[in-house]
């Protein structure tokens, strides 16, 4: 793998990436259906060395399978997926050793991630290119805010929000250049979670790590990420700065999205939106049977990306919102 | 008057064998009425969802109760024999997990699962457990329940999953609901759905609901009361308007502070000093807290006048 140097390539790259997964959820099954559906429809997106982008997005969006495309645990469908210019599928083991050191995943959901067998000090020691000494293993321990009574025990002698950060202090043993963290900080109460934060966010200062942010959290990704891209039923629907897309969204996802949030006191008895069958995967705009702004057309056309200032939004009406003129005079 | 739904008074659990037992949950009191719902909110590791596990029956080989009791409608379940585990466990008090796929099993259609479950209490007979099963799925607000019933839990998404669990833990009609992080996983709008489903279910059956959460805005908007643990203890407990708006506690205050919210900036901070505290009996936030003073020495006991009450010297 070379180092693309002040070439143009960006750091990290999806190409219209895709990706199918089989209907039939066993092996057997599979050899009489071979049905897929679509978990990811083609997404193109750049990260820049020393970004921080956030992945935020409908439940069963496809947001961890394209980070799994990204890390390349698992393969596009379609599409392709760039490190530094080069396809993912045309690494050689070598290319791949590299690669690891330098790109690190978090899992999402630390219960299935760590070894249920192996004590916290071996999952992590086993992280580390190096046997590490017990003072780097305590070192990074208190990184993420825990003491090192923890070393002897097993996953299942650990809270929830324990095992999420070994999960995180195991991605940061290789010091890696690029960390992919799907819901990092959701088992964790908000003050621990501001102290992984400030960590991460030190990193980014002194050694420009590059950070994707996958989160529920809209609070957090608005004040954490620089960009944002939010998804819907496989696509990219909205991307661009983080802040200003979750203070004045323009497609009607985003916008249904950050009108949920958890207001506080302030929300007490507030009506959620009534439960709605799903997106019918028809030819048309795959928000219209949710969509209170649809036109016509909506049902007929997929709607185009439509470059809109430093936004891009995919939604037929997005270029005469006028929000949009608002943001991005 | 009558007996709260549940009643915990003074629980202690503890981790280990006896001579080397590690204590986690330290003198927990607390009482939920039927229909209301009180959250437990707080520090990872607190012991939130240990206490949860103990009156559930499920600490696991190496945990136990050391200390307190619990009551569950006034009748005493402490210490009880393995039937009457079973008993309790889906007949009187139902638990809801953060990931809902585990909690479902992938080799069986969601509807069998819940039939199962009807059926492990009280049969009703087969054809009768089906159509309450769908009569359940539909009341979590599942249309089609007739189609979905015959679908596995991978062609679910998540929030559907999420109902199905609510389906099956009701399906007994149990005095207590335990939800312990239900919706984590969940994108905000299926969240909003999944809080006002058990929002209904407290109001129409008179279920009482814990709600374990890291989410404060979200407790805040749907929960009656607040119960805040550091460190294995209560250390705040008040109604939701109390703690929101005048917190007392040190730590409920640093929580509160640190709630990301969109348009107001982090608020990050570097790991607390693990300072050592002055000694066993002194109050655990005094490594942390900068109201620290030579009284602290003594761990202050839950006070305070009402319901609003709080673990501080500096505030009560
Ligand atoms: N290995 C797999 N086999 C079959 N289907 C899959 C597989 N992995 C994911 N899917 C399906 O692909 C879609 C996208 O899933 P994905 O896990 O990427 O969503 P997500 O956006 O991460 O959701 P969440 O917010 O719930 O984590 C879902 O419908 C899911 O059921
Ligand atoms: N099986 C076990 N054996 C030993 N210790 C345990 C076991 N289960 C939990 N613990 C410890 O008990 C303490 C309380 O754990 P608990 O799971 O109740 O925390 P929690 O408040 O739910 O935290 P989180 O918000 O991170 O889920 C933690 O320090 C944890 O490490
Ligand atoms: S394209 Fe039409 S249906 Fe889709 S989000 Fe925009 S307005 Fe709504
Ligand atoms: S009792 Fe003292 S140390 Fe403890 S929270 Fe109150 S002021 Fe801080
Ligand atoms: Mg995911
Ligand atoms: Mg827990």
């Amino acid at each position: 793998m070379t180092h693309a140097q002040g070439s143009a390539s960006p750091l990290l790259a999806a190409a219209s990436a895709g990706r199918r997964y089989p209907v039939a959820h066993s092996p057997l099954a599979r050899l009489f259906d071979r049905r897929t559906t679509p978990a990811l429809l083609g997404a193109s997106f750049e990260v820049q060395a020393g970004d921080i982008l956030g992945i935020v997005g409908e439940s069963g969006s496809g947001k961890s399978t394209l980070a799994r495309l990204l890390v390349g645990l698992d393969r596009p469908s379609s599409g392709r997926v760039l490190f530094e210019g080069r396809d993912l599928s045309s690494f050689t083991a070598a290319d791949w050793q590299r690669f690891r050191n330098r790109v690190q995943f978090v899992f999402q959901g630390a219960h299935t991630a760590l070894n249920p067998r192996k004590t916290v000090a071996r999952s992590l020691s086993e992280a580390f290119p190096e046997p590490p000494t017990s003072g780097a293993l305590n070192a990074l321990l208190a990184q993420v805010s825990l003491g090192p009574e923890l070393l002897d025990r097993l996953p299942h002698q650990l809270s929830g929000g324990q095992k999420q950060r070994v999960g995180i202090a195991r991605a940061l043993a290789r010091q890696p250049e690029v960390l992919i963290a799907d819901e990092p900080t959701s088992a964790l109460d908000v003050s621990v979670q501001s102290e992984i934060v400030a960590l991460l966010q030190q990193l980014h200062r002194e050694r420009r790590l590059t950070l994707v942010i996958i989160s529920h959290d809209l609070g957090l990704v608005g004040a954490f990420c620089d960009r944002v891209l939010v998804m819907y039923a496989g696509r990219i629907v909205e991307t661009g700065p983080a802040a200003q897309i979750l203070a004045e969204p323009a497609h009607p996802y985003t916008e249904r999205l950050v009108a949920a949030i958890p207001r506080g006191l302030a929300g007490r008895n507030r009506q959620a939106d009534p439960p709605l069958s799903e997106a019918a995967r028809h030819g048309g705009c795959p928000f219209e049977p949710r969509c209170s702004n649809r036109i016509p057309i909506c049902a007929q056309g997929e709607p185009p990306e439509v470059l809109l200032g430093d936004r891009l939004v995919a939604c037929h009406l997005a270029p005469s919102r006028p929000i949009i003129a608002e943001t991005n005079p | 008057m009558t007996a709260p739904a549940l009643s915990l008074s003074d629980l202690s659990v503890a981790f280990g064998p006896e001579i080397a037992a590690r204590k986690v949950v330290h003198g927990v009191t607390l009482q939920v009425m039927a229909g209301e719902k009180l959250a437990i909110v707080g520090e990872s590791g607190s012991g939130k969802s240990v206490t949860a596990l103990a009156v559930m029956h499920q600490l696991g080989r190496a945990g136990r109760i050391v200390g307190g009791s619990m009551r569950l409608d006034g009748e005493d379940i402490t210490s009880l024999p393995e039937s009457a585990c079973h008993e309790l466990r889906g007949r009187k008090v139902a638990m809801i997990f953060q990931d809902p796929m585990t909690a479902l099993n992938p080799a069986f259609t969601v509807g069998r699962q819940l039939v199962d479950a009807i059926r492990s209490h009280d049969d009703p007979g087969r054809k009768a457990a089906w159509s309450e099963a769908e009569q359940l799925l539909a009341k979590v607000g599942i249309d089609d329940p007739r189609r979905r019933s015959g679908q596995y839990p991978h062609e679910l998404s998540g929030g559907m999953r999420q109902r199905v669990l609510i389906a099956m833990a009701i399906a007994c009609r149990p005095r207590l609901l335990i939800a312990d992080e239900p919706t984590t996983a969940l994108d905000v709008t299926v969240q909003a759905q999944v809080v006002a489903l058990l929002r209904d279910i407290c109001a129409s059956s008179g279920i009482a609901l814990l709600f374990i959460s890291h989410n404060l805005d979200l407790v805040a908007e749907f929960c009656d009361r607040i119960a805040v643990m550091y460190r294995g203890r209560i250390v705040e407990s008040g109604s939701a308007e109390a703690i929101f708006s005048a917190p007392r506690h040190p730590y409920t205050r640093l929580l509160l502070d640190a709630v990301p919210r969109p348009g107001r900036p982090l608020r990050t901070a570097a790991p607390a000093p693990l300072a050592e505290s002055p000694g066993e009996g002194a109050c655990d936030y005094f490594s942390r807290c900068r109201l620290a003073d030579a009284d602290c020495h003594v761990r202050p006991a839950l006070r305070g006048a009402g319901t609003h009450l709080s673990a501080c010297w500096r505030s009560a």
